[in-house]
């Protein structure tokens, strides 16, 4: 089970984790129609930005603690989201009785590339060496709208 | 004409509502077998409803005879389909001749319709009709005073269940009197019977619930039954039979027991308060508060749960050393919320009075010191920021000490007095100090202090 602090951005859809709702936020609908919203959760580590699509929207409410299975953690749009994608689950287990921190927020802190490894990314902390590569500018600048 | 609804005594007159009822049926009845109800004009909507409910309580299980087509059939399932589409109030109106049936007659309904009343319940619950939580409510409380009074001599036999209803049925009545929906007052008034003669038949196991049971008692003085026992109880306590009790101070040396708190709590609330108090850190408890709020707060009837939640987190939750030491949410902070939920005056000196109870009547012996640590510590903690509701707990406190029971005032004293000595004694405070000095505090209320 990954702890929220570890997720790092990455195409494969590998990601197992557990998390409590702590805030959605104004449903939209994308370019193809079909519902989208973003909601704050987190575990005891780190918080993040989870995606929902369709009837996953309506699905779950805050404090709801949900399992995502197969999950994925990557850019959506210039937002770095967590989300089920095609081939992974959320699924409700439970309600209330999870501790959780809300910073650092996975999803708005910049990351670096990481030097050893090209296709790798590590979030940039205040003890990280400064950026000499390429940078992720994060999705601080686009957190989702609170209507 | 024998009633296919209700019981009726040799020399009763037939029931109001289930002439209405029967009526209705009658002049419907051919256009129920229909397996739709052509267009219904305004006027007949009423009457039809009335049909409707009729029907389906005293349709036989398994609906229409064998073979017969889907358009002479008239079971329940297709009455209640019938019921929708002529339905354009949210099945108010269907619902509200329910709420009357089982508010006037539920004790007289036979068992037939009684059994199609649970399945109706749950058909309109699926409906999301108006006022189904009502109806949900009202049957339950039916069926709970049906059970307790006709096994009447088990009840009394099994003095925890005995006392456990008492318990239960005196906290409830307040609400009850203060819901929206008058028209519970026959139930209310037996609710009130079965609760005052198990007080007076029972005293003795009565007694067994302790000092809460003069403040449940408190809150439903105004009825008449329970003022006569207050009379009795304050100048004849004779009258109940009981050689043992002589004084009604003697009840509020008694502790009562922590599971009587406990019912008062849902699983849920209790797991949720729980988890809250053990595991969240200072200072992180905004959103569960929050979420909290939103799932047993919500609504103006349960603003009266926080007296409740008060009791439970003085007297049943108690933690451990280790969890005191530690920057998990402490008891105070959590009870300095629930303090902050009560929107009016009536809740808010009841949630008060909830917290300051132990005080009143601690005897080192047998009471606890957890019970009456959060009050003290709400009062220090929020100076200085908070400091209206230090001013508003002292003052509370010194009211009570005067006016809650003016010819045993001494006894109330020396309660408060104990209380101070233990919880200076062992440390909670290291003394009265930094309330009897801070200037934020109304000085006749440091005056006070110094003389405890």
């Amino acid at each position: 089970m990954l702890k929220v602090r570890d997720l790092r951005p990455s195409v494969g859809n590998n990601i197992n984790t557990t998390f409590i709702i702590l805030e959605k936020y104004n449903a939209s609908r994308s370019d193809g129609g079909i519902l989208m919203c973003i909601a704050l959760v987190a575990d005891s580590t780190a918080s993040v930005h989870l995606q929902m699509w369709g009837a996953e929207c309506d699905a779950f409410q805050p404090s709801d603690i949900v399992r995502l299975t197969n999950g994925i953690f990557s850019f959506h749009k210039a937002n770095l989201v967590l989300r089920a994608g095609k081939k992974g689950l959320l699924e409700k287990i439970g309600e209330f009785s999870m501790v959780f921190v809300e910073i650092p927020n996975m999803s708005t802190m910049q990351w670096v590339q990481d030097p050893t490894n090209p296709k790798g990314w590590i979030p940039l902390t205040h003890s990280s060496p400064a950026p000499t590569g390429p940078m992720l500018a994060g999705a601080a600048s686009s957190n989702p709208g609170r209507h | 004409m024998t009633s296919k609804l209700l019981h009726r005594g040799s020399h009763e007159a037939q029931d109001e509502l289930e002439i209405i009822l029967s009526q209705a049926y009658s002049t419907f009845q051919a256009q129920l077998s229909a397996s739709y109800l052509s267009t219904v004009p305004p006027a007949q909507r009423g009457p039809l409803t009335q049909a409707l409910l009729y029907a389906i309580l005293i349709q036989p299980q398994g609906g229409g005879g064998a073979g017969a087509s889907s358009a002479t059939s008239s079971s329940a399932t297709s009455l209640i389909n019938q019921l929708t589409t002529i339905t354009t109030d949210g099945y108010a109106a269907f619902v509200g001749l329910l709420l009357r049936l089982v508010n006037d007659s539920y004790a007289k309904l036979l068992e037939h319709p009684r059994g199609q009343i649970i399945w109706l319940l749950k058909q309109l619950i699926e409906f999301y009709a108006t006022d189904v939580d009502n109806l949900c409510l009202l049957l339950l409380r039916q069926i709970m005073l049906e059970v307790l009074t006709t096994k009447i001599s088990w009840v009394t036999s099994n003095h925890g269940l005995l006392t456990s209803a008492v318990y239960t049925y005196l906290r409830l009545l307040p609400d009850h009197s203060m819901a929206k929906n008058s028209s519970v007052n026959e139930l209310r008034q037996a609710e009130i019977k079965f609760c005052a003669s198990m007080i007076r038949e029972h005293f003795q196991e009565c007694l067994g619930i302790g000092r809460d049971l003069i403040r449940l008692l408190q809150d439903v003085s105004s009825i008449a039954e329970f003022d006569a026992i207050w009379r009795d109880l304050l100048a004849n306590p004779a009258s109940f039979r009981v050689p043992s009790f002589t004084d009604i101070g003697q009840l509020y040396v008694v502790k009562t027991h922590t599971r009587y708190f406990q019912s008062r709590l849902t699983p849920e609330m209790e797991a949720q308060i729980k988890f809250m108090l053990t595991h969240v850190r200072m200072g992180s408890q905004r959103r569960y508060q929050g979420w909290f709020t939103q799932r047993f707060l919500s609504t103006p009837e349960s603003e009266t749960l926080v007296c409740d939640l008060i009791r439970y987190v003085c007297c049943v939750h108690h933690p451990s050393n280790q969890i005191l030491q530690s920057d998990i949410l402490p008891r105070w902070a959590l009870i300095g919320w629930l303090l902050k939920c009560c929107k009016s005056n009536h809740v808010e000196a009841n949630a008060k009075l909830a917290l300051l109870y132990d005080w009143l009547f601690f005897v080192p012996k047998t009471d606890n010191i957890m019970n009456i640590e959060p009050g003290i510590l709400v009062m220090f903690q929020s100076i200085p920021k908070y400091v209206d509701m230090t001013n508003s707990l002292l003052e509370f406190l010194f009211l009570l000490m005067e006016h809650y029971d003016p010819p045993r005032k001494e006894l109330l004293h020396r309660g408060v007095a104990a209380s101070v000595e233990i919880l200076v004694g062992k440390g909670v405070v290291r003394n009265l100090e930094p309330l009897a000095t801070a200037p934020a505090i109304a000085l006749p209320l440091r005056e006070k202090l110094s003389q405890l």
